[in-house]
């Protein structure tokens, strides 16, 4: 087989070309690429980065966590508040203050819940979640 | 223009690294879909519930929307304050249950009603009523009003006979909200199973339930801090529920005094003396009920009653911030190290 193909190609099928070296480098190039990109993207994160406020599966609002603030929603019927990284109700106008009681949330995928204003607030940090859930 | 090097095999080698690679990256797409995580989230039961799942993508998709459909339908069915539910039917007509679910869910409850001695009873309805948890107005009754109230408490005012549940003293009313949530996890996670899905996680308002692995690791579940920030820790765990009770879910401060939603059926006023209690268990039902009873019972009886059943693991946070655990999460918690290292404990 071996013999055939020099016959055909009149060369070595497995003598290294200038192509074979340029094609090397350039799948070594890539590969090490994609290897740091993966790597970095798959660290557990070290803080959250943002938060979503969803009300019935309707992005609200989004926002990083890294300045201190208030965020209204609802009409301000709602007040979230942002600090230190974290994020927790301050204000609401539902009856129980389930929420409010939630206390604050940081890590990626942590929720809080407004069931009578039908609100969602969810941690979402670049990388996988350090927790899956929160038990109370 | 050909050009001879010294190493001549180098291109094999290449090409064996390649064939090395195509087979790893033939993996990593298998194990891609496999390992698929989707997750959906609605609104029941008082709360929201989350419900995440790995494996093919169209199979988890489908059996996640089954798995809520079903936990939608028992939340219609179980729940005192939905007037289609025979449970309101019972409670406001005295019209007698002889749903077989409901009538199973009845007799799990009762038993536990026995083996904790009334301190779990699921005929606190009147004294929840009494104190506005239903009608969201929260009041402070008069010492006569609970008494009045009491006379028509107690799980042995129930009789359950040819799968007929009864009320014998009139006003008894029952509420199934210590061990509905429980069933209706156990129900998804049967729905979850029967449409193949081995690995997934349903977060229901706080009571978590962890089937299977998260691929190859285990889920991790974080246990809040009833009274400071996020999460005092975390558990790993696998085909167990990690189920939670506490008095900052839904209460009132009324002249700095705290009231919440968990009842002494024997004295008709919110316990005192626990801030919080997480259960680790096979089964959701009775992790979910027996949540209730260290705040009744007291923290140390309470945990050496829980510590009675095998393989339930407790955690307990007293009212000035202590944390007591099961014997078998000595050594195994992370949040224990914590705590331990924090001077909490």
């Amino acid at each position: 087989m071996k013999n055939f193909q020099r016959k055909e190609t009149g060369r070595d099928f497995y003598q290294t070309t200038r192509f074979d070296l340029v094609f090397i480098g350039l799948t070594l190039l890539v590969s090490i690429v994609s290897f740091w990109v993966i790597h970095k993207r798959f660290q557990p994160s070290s803080g959250p980065s943002a938060v979503c406020i969803y009300q019935k599966d309707k992005l609200l609002e989004e926002s990083g966590l890294g300045k201190d603030k208030i965020i209204a929603i609802l009409d301000g019927k709602m007040q979230l508040e942002v600090k230190d990284g974290k994020i927790r109700v301050l204000n609401t106008d539902c009856p129980h203050h389930i929420c409010k009681n939630m206390g604050w949330i940081k890590y990626n995928d942590e929720t809080i819940v407004c069931v009578p204003n039908q609100v969602l607030v969810e941690i979402k940090s670049k990388g996988p979640a350090i927790i899956d859930a929160v038990a109370y | 223009m050909e050009i001879k090097f010294k190493v001549k095999k180098l291109k094999p080698i290449f090409i064996v690294i390649i064939a090395i690679f195509a087979g790893l990256w033939a993996i990593r797409s298998y194990n891609a879909s496999r390992f698929h995580v989707e997750k959906e989230t609605r609104f029941m039961m008082d709360t929201y519930v989350t419900i995440y799942a790995v494996g093919p993508k169209a199979v988890i998709l489908k059996a996640i929307e089954l798995a809520l459909n079903r936990m939608q339908e028992i939340d219609i069915k179980f729940n005192s304050l939905n007037p289609k539910s025979p449970v309101y039917a019972f409670n406001h007509t005295l019209e007698s249950v002889s749903d077989k679910e409901i009538i199973n869910l009845i007799r799990k409850a009762l038993k536990i009603s026995e083996e904790s001695h009334g301190a779990f009873d699921i005929t606190i309805a009147p004294l929840a009523e009494l104190w506005g948890f239903y009608s969201k107005e929260y009041y402070l009754p008069a010492s006569q009003e609970i008494k009045d109230c009491l006379v028509s408490v107690g799980y042995k005012y129930l009789s359950l006979d040819a799968g007929r549940l009864t009320g014998t003293r009139e006003g008894v009313k029952i509420d199934l909200g210590g061990v509905a949530k429980g069933y209706a996890i156990s129900e998804a996670i049967r729905v979850l199973k029967s449409n193949g899905v081995a690995s997934a996680l349903i977060d229901a308002g706080g009571d978590i339930y962890a089937l299977g692995k998260k691929g190859s690791k285990l889920w991790k579940v974080g246990i809040k801090d009833p009274r400071g920030e996020g999460t005092l820790g975390y558990v790993e765990v696998e085909d167990l529920a990690v189920m939670g009770s506490g008095d900052y879910e839904r209460f009132f401060i009324k002249d700095g005094k705290r009231y919440h939603h968990i009842f002494n059926p024997k004295t008709g006023y919110p316990t005192q003396g626990v801030q919080s209690v997480i259960l680790i268990y096979p089964d959701p039902v009775l992790a979910q009920a027996w949540t209730k009873i260290p705040f009744i019972m007291g923290p140390e009886k309470g945990l050496r009653r829980l510590e009675e059943i095998p393989d339930m693991e407790a955690i307990i946070i007293t009212e000035s911030g202590k944390i007591l655990y099961s014997s078998g999460l000595k050594h195994s918690l992370n949040f224990i190290k914590e705590a331990e290292n924090t001077g909490r404990q």
